[in-house]
């Protein structure tokens, strides 16, 4: 049984992946996360997961990167944090950003990287947390195309307004085009209590 | 240092060190007189692992070197290559330079070929490691031998008190068998078949560190003889001696010692030392140093199962973050009581 993450175990995970990083002398990683992970580090959300999502990554001039591939180092480093701590085997993972439809390849939300949350462990590990809009966005997206309840807990926990509501809904259907995607988006929105929004998708 | 790693760091290389000078002592080597073991000493692995730890004990490397000026026709140079090959060990330079100061006499070829295998370094460092790992000054003019090969140590003097081994004891079966039929892969076969209910030719190839080729040859030449017995197990010839008849005639009681597979071990128990030793993880933290030997008992834990020693391992998984720390240290005394 994997061991779940807290904003504890959370820290303490990051802290010793930065320490194994420091022994490999690699090159300084800058991880972008969203997901669970980002939910309770940043106190959005108090809960436990079972990992961490890398949605993109941070160069050395603070643009944002495609974060796939993640360096072979990382993985084997935090092959290592996961065996040390009980963690998932791949529990930080570029899942979110994986493929052509991922978050980053389809485009991330305007300004998000102004609304980052930096924790700097270590000189070769900074975690960047996105902020709460862009957990709206994102989790207003993964909700309608998972349909999953920890999705729509989590975007309820952040009691959205109607305006960012509308323009994560907006930014969503620029991911997905489809009239399917359209309806589904528009049945939650309403099952939520957001008919304004609903309407006028 | 975290206390209980440098508690341990000191109680592991007087364990290492201790065995070593039995094995020796075993063998024929002045020293300390323990024990008897059960077991076959493998004189190559006790070479290999000696030429590193030995560093850590003058008396011992040196008596090792005076054993071998003894003895050493019957170290087999091809296996220990073989040996070399396979497993990881540290001291290749260390024992080029032994090879290099026993390239005298009938047996000179063999120890220069053996010597010649190591390039030259550039630098040169202490041969010997004081216990506080600062360097001591050289009395003397350096060995050259030792030189050669980046090693800074006073001269040899070897005090010629090593015997020759007593065949008929227990652990000296492998010497006994070499001195009467010479090191080849025949003396190799007959020691795994004594010391195995049958055997089939790649298991003995694997465990004596010989060619399958080789082995699988001679076997069948061998079984031709009508002292080697063959059986079908499957598809598979399996081969078997009647050991209370080579109990009699190489004067030993029916029951022959215990056959272990010592390079796998000694390569894991080295790799562990060096680890410990290193000083990059006396100021890690707790944490760290766990996630360390969880990593390095990850990569040393294959060689221990293949010397069968794993039953004295713990499952790391049911110990997270520090709490592996003291799980490891205890595991690897285990390993050597």
């Amino acid at each position: 049984m994997d061991v779940q993450l807290t904003k504890d175990s959370l820290g303490r995970a990051f802290k010793l992946l930065s320490s194994r990083l420091d022994l490999m002398q690699t090159e300084p990683v800058r991880l972008v996360l969203c997901g669970g992970s980002a939910l309770i580090a940043t106190g959005l959300r108090q809960r436990t997961t079972n990992d961490a999502d890398v949605v993109a990554m941070l160069s050395s001039t603070g643009e944002l990167v495609n974060p796939d591939p993640l360096p072979p180092f990382l993985l084997q480093a935090s092959a290592q944090v996961a065996r040390d701590l009980g963690l998932k085997q791949n529990w930080l993972n570029n899942e979110p950003s994986r493929n052509e439809g991922g978050l980053f390849q389809m485009g991330l939300p305007l300004g998000l990287a102004g609304r980052l949350t930096e924790h700097v462990f270590g000189p070769r590990l900074a975690i960047y947390f996105i902020g709460r809009l862009d957990q709206i966005y994102f989790k207003l997206y993964a909700a309608a195309d998972q349909r999953d309840d920890t999705h729509i807990a989590d975007l309820r926990a952040l009691q959205p307004s109607v305006a960012e509501l509308s323009d994560a809904a907006r930014w969503a259907m620029t991911h997905d085009l489809s009239d399917g995607f359209r309806m589904v988006l528009t049945d939650l929105l309403q099952q939520m209590g957001y008919e304004s929004v609903a309407k006028n998708i | 240092m975290n206390q209980s790693l440098k508690t341990f760091k000191e109680a592991y290389q007087d364990l290492l060190l201790n065995f070593l000078w039995r094995q020796w002592s075993a063998l024929g080597v002045a020293g300390q007189a323990g024990e008897e073991d059960a077991w076959i000493i493998d004189p190559e692995a006790l070479l290999l692992l000696t030429c590193t730890m030995g560093r850590h004990e003058p008396r011992l490397f040196d008596e090792m070197l005076d054993w071998l000026q003894e003895n050493g026709r019957f170290i087999n140079v091809m296996r220990l290559k073989r040996i070399l090959r396979t497993e990881k060990f540290a001291g290749q330079r260390a024992l080029a330079a032994a090879a290099s100061c026993l390239s005298k006499g009938t047996e000179a070829m063999k120890w220069k070929l053996l010597a010649q295998s190591v390039p030259h370094p550039q630098v040169v460092e202490e041969f010997f490691i004081p216990p506080d790992g600062k360097p001591q000054p050289v009395l003397g003019e350096p060995e050259p031998h030792f030189v050669r090969y980046g090693f800074k140590r006073g001269p040899l003097r070897l005090r010629g008190y090593s015997q020759k081994f007593r065949p008929a004891q227990p652990t000296n079966l492998a010497l006994q068998l070499r001195a009467l039929f010479g090191i080849n892969v025949r003396c190799e076969i007959v020691l795994f078949l004594l010391t195995h209910e049958a055997a089939h030719p790649s298991q003995i190839a694997r465990e004596a560190y010989y060619f399958e080729r080789a082995v699988q040859g001679t076997l069948v030449d061998m079984s031709q003889s009508g002292v080697v017995g063959r059986r079908a197990h499957g598809r598979e010839k399996h081969y078997w001696l009647k050991p209370e008849l080579w109990a009699a005639l190489l004067n030993r009681p029916p029951v022959f010692p215990k056959w272990v597979t010592w390079p796998p071990l000694f390569s894991a128990l080295e790799r562990i030392w060096l680890k410990v030793n290193d000083p990059g993880l006396e100021p890690l933290d707790p944490l760290l140093q766990s996630s360390e030997l969880r990593q390095l008992m990850a990569q040393v834990r294959p060689a221990i199962e293949r010397a069968r020693f794993d039953k004295n391992l713990s499952d790391n998984r049911e110990y997270l973050g520090e709490k592996y720390l003291p799980v490891f240290l205890a595991d690897v005394i285990k390993l050597l009581a």
